[in-house]
């Protein structure tokens, strides 16, 4: 009996224990953070995550922005940053002379490549002097709406001659990049979000972290669940209405991107130009109104929302079935399509 | 087991629900609505007392934020896309239905709002 006892007082602090936990809805002792940074890839970043306390909630926060700046600054094909070599770097000179790059950067190439293979050309990194001139007349028709012009078609077909994937020439072993044609350029806009989301989600996960969400500009990354057996919850954005939900979708270890006209876009003579550009028309895209991919990967899930934007729904859904993404197209008579996933109705955050 | 250790387990049970309803109102609180200009924090507004909050800054650029009717909107903004005030009225309802649906962001001035359960 006497032995007995602090057995008793230990299985009582034990069972008070559970049900508080049980009552409270509390999991592993963890709490819900969330921070939303509007400082980097000139978008909106916001993480959810959970962890012990508030001290190591901010500890993550900040190695998770630190990873984040830095892909930013390689990402980067308009701005010089001290002692990196970035996209600009490349731009300028990669034509030259091969120019040594770091891992990420080099990663980051190579996998446009594979996208590139990927998606039939779908999504090309070679194309950017036809994107500048659409980004040029963007912004000064955005300054200026009453002197909004589209760029020049004879300057596109020009530009479009510049954009062979395969003059981009990446060496493995000196991790160096060359452009074998000397008009080339890049942009990584089709990829360099969902890439630089996967890689800070990796490292945030190797560092230990079991549940997060990171949403960089629109790519969504789910580490884990919300919750044991909950998945994330995320809204899908209605096109024609800024405060509505298209769909709700359920998201467990997966990414999550939209590709849509309806956000960046300026207007010449009452119609809205946006800024995903057809490669083969070297205009703004118009098959579908909207698409969102799912897939394991938040690099290809970028991808593959802008592959499936330049591709006619049915093209769309042969090349999404083949790569094993999940997809919810918007159609341009406003009717929905399904593959792979379906609406999430019932719960809530 | 004894009789005896599941009464004691028994009034584990009752000792924690009590507990539980006795702290929920401090852990639930009221909602608020915080307001970050740059990334850092700069007010707290409370739902449940309608205000119209300006946020004016140095360069010129103004956000006017107003609570009402439990939950807040971006009433005006001087950006040029006006992405924010699209957005319209942020309920807390509406900001527990999904991940990300909580805020209000305008990119272009650097102001976002957070609907946040919490006392303010």
């Amino acid at each position: 009996m006497k032995r007995n006892r602090p057995f008793r007082s230990f299985a009582f602090f034990l069972a008070l224990a559970f049900f508080a936990c049980a009552f409270s809805g509390c999991t592993g002792g963890e709490n819900r953070y969330e921070v939303t940074y509007l400082s980097l890839f000139d978008t909106v970043i916001t993480i959810i995550l959970y962890a012990p306390d508030e001290a190591a909630a901010q500890a993550e926060f900040q190695r998770i922005y630190s990873d984040l700046a830095r892909y930013d600054a390689l990402f980067d094909i308009y701005g010089e940053h001290p002692n990196v070599t970035n996209l600009k770097t490349l731009n300028d000179t990669a034509a030259l002379a091969p120019v040594q790059v770091e891992q990420a950067l080099f990663d980051l190439l190579r996998f446009g490549k594979e996208a590139y293979e990927a998606t039939g050309g779908r999504v090309n990194i070679a194309m950017g002097s036809v994107l500048s001139l659409w980004h040029e007349a963007r912004s000064a028709g955005i300054e200026d709406p009453e002197h909004a012009a589209l760029p020049d078609m004879d300057a596109l077909r020009e530009a479009a001659a510049h954009t062979d994937i395969d003059d981009i020439i990446l060496d493995e072993s000196a991790k160096t990049v060359y452009f074998a044609d000397p008009m080339l350029k890049l942009d990584v806009g089709a990829v360099g979000k969902g890439f630089a989301a996967e890689l800070a989600a990796q490292s945030a996960k190797e560092r230990g972290v079991s549940r997060m969400l990171l949403n960089l500009g629109g790519n969504v990354c789910a580490l884990g669940e919300k919750e044991a057996g909950e998945p994330w919850r995320i809204n899908v954005q209605d096109p024609d209405d800024a405060a509505g939900v298209l769909t709700t979708l359920a998201l467990r270890d997966a990414s999550l991107v939209t590709s849509g006209g309806y956000q960046r876009y300026y207007t010449v003579g009452g119609k809205q130009y946006h800024h995903i550009i057809d490669p083969d028309t070297l205009m703004p895209a118009e098959y579908v109104k909207a698409v969102t991919v799912t897939h394991a990967n938040s690099g290809w899930a970028d991808a593959l929302s802008t592959a499936l934007f330049n591709l006619p729904y049915e093209e769309g859904r042969a090349l999404a079935e083949r790569v094993g993404a999940g997809a919810v197209w918007e159609l341009n008579d406003g009717s929905i399509k399904w593959l792979g996933i379906s609406p999430e109705t019932e719960g809530s955050s | 087991m004894k009789r005896f250790d599941l009464i004691i387990i028994g009034a584990a049970g009752v000792i924690a629900l009590v507990l539980f309803a006795l702290l929920r109102p401090a852990l639930g609180g009221a909602a608020c609505a915080v307001v970050y200009v740059n990334d850092a924090e700069y007010a707290r507004l409370p739902l449940d007392a309608p205000t119209v909050f300006t946020v004016e800054q140095e360069n010129g650029k103004v956000n006017v934020i107003e609570i009402r009717d439990g939950g807040v909107l971006m009433a005006s903004s001087s950006c040029r896309n006006q992405l924010c005030v699209q957005q319209g009225h942020l309920t807390t309802e509406k900001a527990q239905s999904a991940a990300l649906a909580n805020w209000i962001i305008c990119l272009p001035n650097g102001v976002s709002i957070e609907l946040k359960e919490g006392t303010p």
